[in-house]
């Protein structure tokens, strides 16, 4: 029993002791915080008396000829409210010609007091930059940290005992930050807001990946390393932010990247580890920093606004993606993954304007879509590592979104506009398909044609023109993909024909006349209006055409057997979905 | 035996930590939400101001000058909370080297609500160490030069107009003037306060220069003591220009935007030449 009490009262004096320091740390942490203060109330925009200040002095030279200004500064005590404006406005235009002739040739003239700087001034620490109690960043959100530490102490076990595995990943974070380095002057720094988002980061993908911690000394590696290299690489980009917009969308986006890389390592390197094979241990958690801050350097780019494009969860998948395509092809995106960033920004800017025609939300997907589908097959589909907008898959998908952006014309039968899911499970079959037969975008024609996009144009425009307003949209995605995988298989169905009609459009406008047209008999359009039925109709003949028949007399065997098997439902004679491969098979074989 | 012991030990350290842990730390999480809510309210409040400040119209017909708050919620919670935690956890705040922190939410806030005998009362209470918070220290010694601003400004933006009220407005400006130059004194050369504190000294010369016109004085009378505020901006826009540049190493030209918005709004002439650092 003396041991039980011995082992309560140790756990009370640590316990104490702990909560001791907690508790100092984070009363020197609140007395260091920033605090905004108020300005008393005054006279904060020009008036009357400046004007006659200025012109008693600086500005007199103003007053000689001018007559009514003359009136203004005699007056200028008895004024009316419009003089009175008119005065301070003749002031304001006097000091601001002033200023410009004042400037020496070639500089920049002095802009209005931002809101931002005009924040920064009013903004105060406890104690000054650099001087003994100044305190860090980590210093500075460590209070923060503290309670984030408390909150999450049952949910990640060890996460604050330095000796367990999770512990040593937190200890490498912390390490991390503490060791960020500032410029010497600089105005705007890292937030720690941002801190905190990180911390939070870590602990939650230690819950939530506890693999990453199991290999403790490239866990701790990866976390020390990407933490440090994110946060350098914000912090510079902070610096040269020209707004306190610019400056919260780096961090903001530094916020969600932060996490995707982590769980990208645990999903790629740290489960996967074949994909990265050759790599050794210190060269895979460059890679993924090195991806990490060539991303967040894509910010750079504010017109493209990478920042508001992605979800934390297309973030990752693209993160995903373009890791295992760098681990894969250095010599296209760097030993370090350092031509990561430009990727992923020349795909979303090759694609931007079309997607975002069709719908909010499609963009960050098609990049996913073009990452995740490419980074196998990098250096067949990236022929020129410094021309990422090449990238033969991003290529594909623009000659199809203009196609798929278009409104219906006028008189067309089938009306419905294609939304973002529809274009988006489209462009997944397509890219598929591409990836299969790369041919579609690498011969000299279709750089000049983009065949895929005539395709697809020529397939849409037969279901709008032949098909009836009950085909669904989800039916007529499915009858493009497969429409364009005939064509991979037989490139002759992707041809004009003598009549200037691609050969699988009009095949597939014979197909949705029989069953949705207005003369379509009623049996047929009965039993072929079901969604399954038509797109198993379509893909059998879609098949069996991709395989054998005559180019120019196709069309005339499919309609042929089309209205044979229609014939034979009307007349109500046993058929089987067997049967009518071979029935089409001797259709496509017959003479003359 | 020794793992055994140690297998014990530690869920119960673990507990005894959170609940220790929750307990301990109240009042600082207190104190930092009403330090928060607090900077929050200020900057609602500046960014009203700064969208103003291109504003002519405002200041010339004077709607500007009353600075009535459009919400003061922010104000009235950090108040409210600070007043509580001071009145039951002192004693703790003052172990911790938090008591001034406190004391400065609670008299900027009540300040801001207009409520200016009970700031400077909370401003002049004790609260321990100086050294321990330097800005802390130096703000609580402004509270009441702050509202002599408030109270200047608004006796001129009132309807009664006499040379009685302009000395009234003048002895407050001069004693805030001389209780920033006080507070400023105090302080390392390099201390982000000193910007702010520029900033009160420039907003108490803008009062000084406006309330001669404002409380109807014409002639000299209106003349010479608006030329004496602007001598005295002169000397503290050098100052201001001085410490932006040797201090904070803004060393880019054309010169912080600050600079020029202070200098528009004293109807002063942009200044051309750098200023000189002491080696």
């Amino acid at each position: 029993m003396p041991a039980s009490a011995d082992v309560v009262l140790f756990a009370i004096r640590s316990a104490i002791r702990v909560n001791e320091q907690v508790r100092r740390g984070f009363a020197g942490m609140v007395s260091a915080e920033e605090i905004h203060l108020p300005l008393p109330s005054f006279p904060s925009s020009p008036s009357v008396e400046t004007a006659r200040t200025y012109y008693e002095a600086d500005g007199a030279q103003y007053l000689e000829g001018d007559a009514k200004l003359r009136t203004l500064f005699d007056r200028w005590q008895q004024l009316g409210e419009a003089e009175a404006l008119e005065f301070v406005r003749c002031y304001q235009e006097h000091w601001a010609l002033d200023a410009a002739n004042a400037a020496p040739a070639g500089s920049v003239l002095a802009a209005d007091l931002t809101w931002d700087d005009y924040r920064a001034l009013l903004t105060v620490r406890q104690w000054q930059r650099g001087g003994d109690k100044s305190p860090s960043l980590l210093q500075r959100a460590a209070g923060t940290l503290i309670e984030i530490a408390v909150d999450y102490h049952l949910q990640v076990p060890g996460a604050v005992n330095t000796a367990s595995p999770n512990g040593k990943l937190v200890k490498a974070f912390l390490e991390a930050i503490d060791e960020v380095q500032f410029a010497e002057g600089s105005q705007h720094m890292l937030g720690t807001r941002l801190v905190d988002a990180l911390f939070v980061s870590v602990l939650e993908t230690l819950r939530d990946h506890p693999e990453l911690a199991a290999d403790s000394e490239r866990g701790r590696l990866l976390v020390k390393t990407v933490a440090g290299d994110l946060t350098g690489k914000a912090q510079k980009l902070i610096e040269a932010a020209p707004d306190q917009l610019a400056r919260d969308r780096v961090q903001d986006f530094a916020a969600t990247l932060f996490p995707s890389l982590l769980t990208s390592a645990a999903a790629t390197v740290v489960a996967d580890p074949r994909r990265f094979i050759g790599l050794g241990r210190q060269a895979q958690v460059d890679l993924i920093s090195g991806v990490g801050t060539a991303i967040l350097g894509s910010l750079q780019d504010r017109k493209l606004g990478l920042e508001t494009l992605f979800s934390r969860e297309t973030l990752e998948a693209a993160v995903r993606a373009v890791l295992v395509a760098a681990a894969r092809h250095p010599q296209l995106l760097g030993a370090k993954g350092e031509g990561a960033g430009k990727l992923v920004a020349a795909v979303a800017k090759e694609l931007g304007d079309d997607a975002n025609v069709i719908g909010p939300g499609l963009l960050p997907e098609l990049v996913r879509l073009v990452l995740e589908k490419g980074a196998e097959n990098l250096d067949i589909l990236l022929p020129d590592k410094n021309q990422p907008e090449r990238h033969l898959l991003a290529r594909a998908l623009k000659a199809v979104l203009p196609v798929l952006a278009a409104k219906p014309p006028a008189g067309a039968k089938w009306k419905p506009a294609l939304r973002s899911e529809d274009a988006l499970a489209l462009a997944e079959a397509l890219l598929d398909e591409v990836v299969r037969n790369p041919q579609w975008v690498t011969d000299e024609a279709a750089a000049k044609s983009p065949r895929l996009g005539e395709v697809v144009g020529a397939v849409l425009a037969a279901l709008r023109n032949e098909a009836g307003p009950r085909l669904r949209r989800e039916s007529a995605v499915a009858i493009l993909a497969a429409a364009v995988e005939a064509v991979g298989r037989r490139l002759e169905l992707g041809v004009k024909d003598a009549q200037g009609r691609h050969v699988v459009a009009a095949v597939v406008g014979a197909i949705v006349k029989t069953v949705h047209g207005d003369g379509a008999a009623l049996e047929a359009a009965w039993l072929f209006a079901r969604e399954e039925a038509l797109q198993r109709l379509t893909q059998l003949i879609l098949d069996e055409i991709a395989q054998a028949g005559e180019p120019a007399k196709l069309l005339g065997r499919v309609q042929a057997f089309l209205d044979e098997a229609v014939e034979r439902i009307r007349k109500g004679t046993p058929w089987w979905w067997d049967e009518l491969a071979p029935l089409l098979r001797e259709h496509l074989a017959k003479g003359g | 035996m020794k793992n055994s012991w140690r297998r014990r030990s530690l869920p119960l350290c673990a507990a005894a930590l959170l609940a220790l842990s929750g307990c301990g730390i109240d009042h600082i999480r207190t104190l930092r939400e009403a330090e928060q809510t607090f900077s929050r309210a200020a900057e609602q409040e500046n960014r009203l101001r700064h969208a103003q400040l291109a504003d002519t119209g405002q200041g010339v017909s004077g709607a500007a000058l009353t600075g009535d708050l459009a919400d003061s919620t922010g104000y009235r919670v950090a108040a409210e909370m600070t007043g509580k935690l001071i009145r039951e956890k002192r004693a703790e705040l003052e172990q911790d080297k938090l008591l001034c922190t406190a004391y400065v939410i609670r008299a900027f806030s009540l300040w801001r609500l207009g409520e200016f005998a009970q700031a400077v009362e909370t401003s002049r209470q004790p609260c321990g160490d100086a050294s321990a918070a330097p800005r802390d220290r130096a703000l609580l010694r402004v509270v009441d030069a702050l509202v002599g601003i408030d109270e200047s400004n608004a006796r001129i933006a009132n309807k009664e107009r006499s040379e009685a009220e302009y000395q009234t407005t003048k002895t407050q400006i001069d004693q805030a003037l001389a209780k920033f130059a006080d507070a400023d004194a105090g302080l390392a050369r390099g201390h982000p306060l000193r910007a702010y504190l520029f900033a009160a000294r420039f907003a108490a010369l803008r009062v000084a220069q406006v309330a001669p016109n404002r409380e109807g004085l014409t002639g000299t009378a209106e003349s010479a003591p608006r030329t004496e505020a602007l001598a005295r901006v002169d000397e503290m826009l050098l100052e201001y220009r001085r410490y932006l540049r040797c201090q904070l190493r803004l060393t880019g030209i054309p010169e912080h935007t600050s600079v020029s918005h202070w200098a528009t709004l004293f109807g002063k002439k942009l200044p051309v030449n750098a200023v000189a650092c002491d080696s």
